[in-house]
């Protein structure tokens, strides 16, 4: 059996007949009369070693390429690489902890590519390399950059606050993925996934993209991508969207001094009065079940919570606040799917517009800044009010029944669906979609609220604290604020001397020359450039037209 | 872009991203689109077994060879190993390293391989002996190019009115049904595991006609009675290579080669499968008795249902059964299988 030949022995024969054949002027040229067609694979993160996940995309997109050219199509396949990102980042940091000299996230980079290539090479893809693409490349970011001015002229990119996790221990802040939960004490906690030490949340100025104005755009878009794209995929990307018609309706909040959360929840007595009214807007898709709100919850990060803080009693104040930091450390994910849902009452009292009872302010971890960041509960009506209220012994009040009258349990579970409304003063009676428009036509003729439409879509927060990414192209000038940086400035280079281990600054702040640059506008010299770096998202948002 | 590839777990964020930056752009006014990505296909996880030991003395996870020793040691029992179907990773050993796989059984076989998973939109689940049968196809598929090649060199030109047998209609049939089946999933689903199956058939019908039809040698011209049996056999091969050229390209070219196919298989162009060639002109249908299929009976494709169940009693298997009797019921379903019942008296 010694004797047998290998098999098979002329792989690496035709893969060599392959590329001298493309380099034939006859076949590189786009042939007149043929089709094109333009087929990509998702370019790969460099990550080392070429695995199953490569190997099947792959082997599709070879397969597919290899098909429309029997066909006689002009193919497209190019390949690249969406080089820039944490991971390079974070092992070049590991590795510089353990006492390695001379690793850098480049180094480490590139040397990665070498290798997948090859291996690619090995497998007789056929991509078409001398259009290989590298977003990490200072000829690919410079068009990161560029496009990024043009959103900045438009609008499209602004500036405001961003909440960030913050490691106090290794000094950085930190992404999502890069929080964990843990436990101590049978408490559990939101910590660094290096150290463990509790995170904290703070708020930095960082830049966003509007992608919220695009919103209906990308949703028409799906309408004609249905037949050609899987059903799963124009399924999420609709839900990431989550348009929902609704209505607005405001509350009225009474801030009373000294308010208190503890002790029974009983609305102020009349007579007390209450220094200031705030107006607080709550968004539902079930106007129908106003007249059924027993209690009103507002996000943590909601501008209210800072007033209230003015107004409660220190016990208060100091369940609030803690309630807060904690829940701001958590995912939204995990807020919103969590089977803890937990609040804090505030000692304040919320005014129906509807009927004018008063039900209990909380604070509540399941109420995310979408929307207008407040809910009114209805714990009869509603999943989660349902839950949250049974936690709570908070009332649950019926206000809409079975169309069929069939009898509900109420204390099991949420009669979500809709029906006909019951105890809802002039509304009862009525079916709950015609219940909805007509509450929400009175609404607007008094002022407090009416229909609205919402998207659960956030504008996409881009700036990141590390060094491995694409250089964000605006001056801060003390004179002019924020300065794009000329197009004939462009790129604005990533220095490749920077100290990227972690100290809680950006790493570009701390190269000696990086941030030294004249104002382009009044030529003061003493202006800075940003320091941030783009999440890694925008590279590859557009390198299948580079 | 006509078609887009990449991994579900992408399927919101980067896509959501791609489409609005594209958008951006043709507002600028830089391109004449305004969604980026006509066609897109999302394939599925190839994932692993990892196994788990847990014993009062340790809780990890082990290799598949470890834990066959560990178990043949007797040092763990099967209650203690917990398996489990999960993403590959490193830390749980249940990965598979595809370059090595590829320098132990060539690019080709693992190619094949993992496309002969599953449909690739959905999960699959790596098995390591899962390439033995296409590296066994391929090796059946080269030594049957290069052994057959005299039967098939410098054919006299035919055209499809040659007067086929029954046997090469068969061999037609089934290489034609792999061009089609090879163009259908390009432009719908790519569950190309079927196209594979196709032509593992393929294979199997190429070796069974060699030998049926007798044929050994060069031809020998125009006067050589088994002409139409070599045309059909050229036909098969060449129509394997083509189709199987986008899928296994190293050995669709070889076999090419060495049946003295001129230039590249790639520039061969794609194999149109003949319409005609596409039903079978003879049906095998089978015959249970008493719901066990015993026997198989061939008629023309478009046999009435008498004929059927005609030719189903006189078929030998039902003759024997029946031992003389009359059969309590018969049933032909056209295309499909004869039923029929026999009940002791």
């Amino acid at each position: 059996m010694a004797e047998e030949t290998r098999f098979p022995d002329y792989e690496a024969k035709w893969q060599k007949a392959w590329a001298a054949a493309r380099k034939l002027p006859s076949s590189a040229a786009t042939a007149k009369g043929k089709q094109d067609f333009y087929i990509l694979s998702m370019f790969p993160y460099p990550s080392g070693k070429l695995h199953f996940g490569h190997a099947l995309p792959y082997t599709l997109t070879d397969s597919s390429a290899r098909s429309k050219r029997m066909n006689g199509c002009s193919v497209l396949n190019p390949m690249g690489w969406d080089a820039f990102g944490l991971p390079a980042e974070n092992a070049a940091i590991e590795a510089v902890r353990k006492g390695a000299k001379n690793v850098h996230p480049a180094r480490l980079t590139y040397e990665s590519i070498e290798y997948m290539r090859s291996q690619m090479g090995a497998f007789g893809y056929s991509f078409d390399w001398d259009r290989e693409v590298y977003t990490c490349r200072a000829d690919y970011y410079k068009w990161t950059q560029w496009l990024f001015l043009r959103m900045l002229e438009r609008g499209v990119a602004y500036r405001k606050k961003a909440r960030v996790n913050w490691c106090n221990d290794c000094k950085t802040t930190l992404a999502n993925e890069q929080v964990e939960t843990h436990v101590r004490d049978g408490e559990e906690f939101q910590a660094c996934f290096r150290c463990g030490t509790p995170v904290e949340p703070r708020e930095i100025d960082a830049w966003f993209l509007r992608i919220t104005e695009y919103a209906d755009r990308l949703l028409q878009g799906l309408d004609k991508l249905e037949k050609t794209w899987p059903e799963l995929v124009v399924a999420q990307q609709r839900n990431w969207i989550g348009r929902s018609e609704g209505v607005n309706i405001d509350f009225a909040v009474e801030l009373r001094p000294g308010a208190s959360g503890s002790g029974p929840l009983k609305p102020p007595t009349e007579g007390s009065t209450a220094v200031e009214t705030e107006k607080l807007t709550v968004f539902t898709t079930r106007a129908d079940t106003v007249f059924g709100v027993t209690y009103v919850a507002i996000a943590p990060e909601h501008p209210l919570v800072e007033r209230i803080l003015k107004f409660v009693d220190a016990r208060t104040h100091k369940r609030i606040t803690e309630f807060v930091r904690e829940t701001l450390t958590m995912t939204e994910q995990d807020r919103a799917s969590g089977d803890d849902k937990e609040g804090v009452p505030t000692g304040m009292f919320a005014v129906n517009p509807l009927n004018g009872e008063k039900v209990p302010l909380f604070v509540a971890n399941y109420v995310l800044m979408y929307g207008t960041g407040a809910v009114m509960a209805v714990p009869a009506h509603d999943e989660r009010d349902h839950e949250f209220a049974r936690g709570y012994r908070l009332p649950m009040k019926q206000v809409v029944k079975r169309a069929d009258d069939k009898a509900l349990d109420l204390k099991k579970e949420a009669f979500t669906e809709h029906g006909v409304l019951l105890d809802s003063g002039d509304y009862s009676g009525l079916p709950s979609a015609e219940a909805i428009a007509r509450i929400a036509s009175d609404l607007a003729g008094k002022g407090k609220g009416g229909k609205q439409v919402n998207y659960k879509l956030r504008d996409w927060g881009i700036s990141r604290q590390r060094y491995w990414g694409c250089p964000i192209p605006v001056i801060h000038c003390p004179d002019c604020g924020i300065v794009p940086v000329p197009d004939q400035d462009l790129p604005v280079r990533l220095p490749d001397d920077v100290d990227f281990l972690p100290t809680g600054q950006s790493p570009l702040t701390l190269h000696p020359d990086f941030q030294k640059v004249k104002c382009p506008r009044c030529s003061r010299t003493d202006a800075r450039r940003d320091t941030d770096t783009m999440d890694t998202f925008v590279d590859s948002s557009w390198y299948f037209l580079r | 872009m006509d078609l887009y590839i990449g991994g579900r777990e992408h399927a919101i964020l980067h896509l959501i991203y791609a489409r609005f930056y594209t958008k951006f752009i043709h507002d600028l006014g830089l391109i004449g689109f305004d969604e980026p990505f006509t066609r897109m296909y999302t394939h599925g996880l190839i994932q692993g077994e990892s196994r788990r030991v847990v014993t009062d003395e340790m809780d990890r996870y082990v290799s598949e060879a470890e834990l066959e020793q560990m178990l043949a040691s007797g040092k763990v029992t099967e209650d203690q190993v917990f398996r489990r179907v999960e993403k590959m990773s490193k830390s749980k050993l249940n990965g598979a390293d595809v370059t090595e796989l590829v320098r132990q059984y060539g690019a080709d076989a693992v190619r094949l391989t993992i496309l002969f998973m599953g449909p690739a939109e959905a999960d699959s689940v790596w098995d390591a002996n899962g390439v033995k049968g296409p590296y066994n196809f391929l090796r059946r598929w080269y030594d049957l190019a290069l052994s057959s090649a005299p039967l098939v060199e410098d054919l006299p030109q035919m055209g499809p009115e040659a007067r086929l047998n029954a046997a090469g209609r068969k061999l037609r049939y089934a290489a034609h049904s792999l061009a089609d089946k090879a163009s259908v999933e390009f432009e719908g689903r790519f569950a190309f595991n079927t196209v594979i199956a196709k032509a593992m058939e393929l294979i199997n019908e190429i070796r069974g006609f060699i030998a049926a039809e007798n044929l050994t040698g060069p031809c020998k011209g125009t006067g050589d009675a088994g002409l139409p049996s070599r045309w059909a056999l050229a036909e098969a091969f060449d129509i394997l290579a083509r189709s199987m050229a986008p899928f296994a390209p190293h050995t669709a070219e070889e076999a090419w080669a060495a049946q003295g196919g001129k230039g590249s298989v790639l520039d061969a162009g794609w194999p149109k499968a003949d319409p005609a060639a596409l039903t079978l002109d003879e049906v095998e249908l089978p015959v249970t008795i008493n719901g066990k299929i015993k026997a198989t009976i061939k008629l023309p494709k478009d046999a009435s249902r008498e004929a059927i169940e005609h030719a189903a009693l006189a078929n030998e298997h039902v003759q024997r059964a029946l031992g003389g009797k009359k059969p309590t019921k018969l049933v032909a379903v056209p295309g499909r299988i004869v039923n029929v019942v026999i009940r002791e008296q």
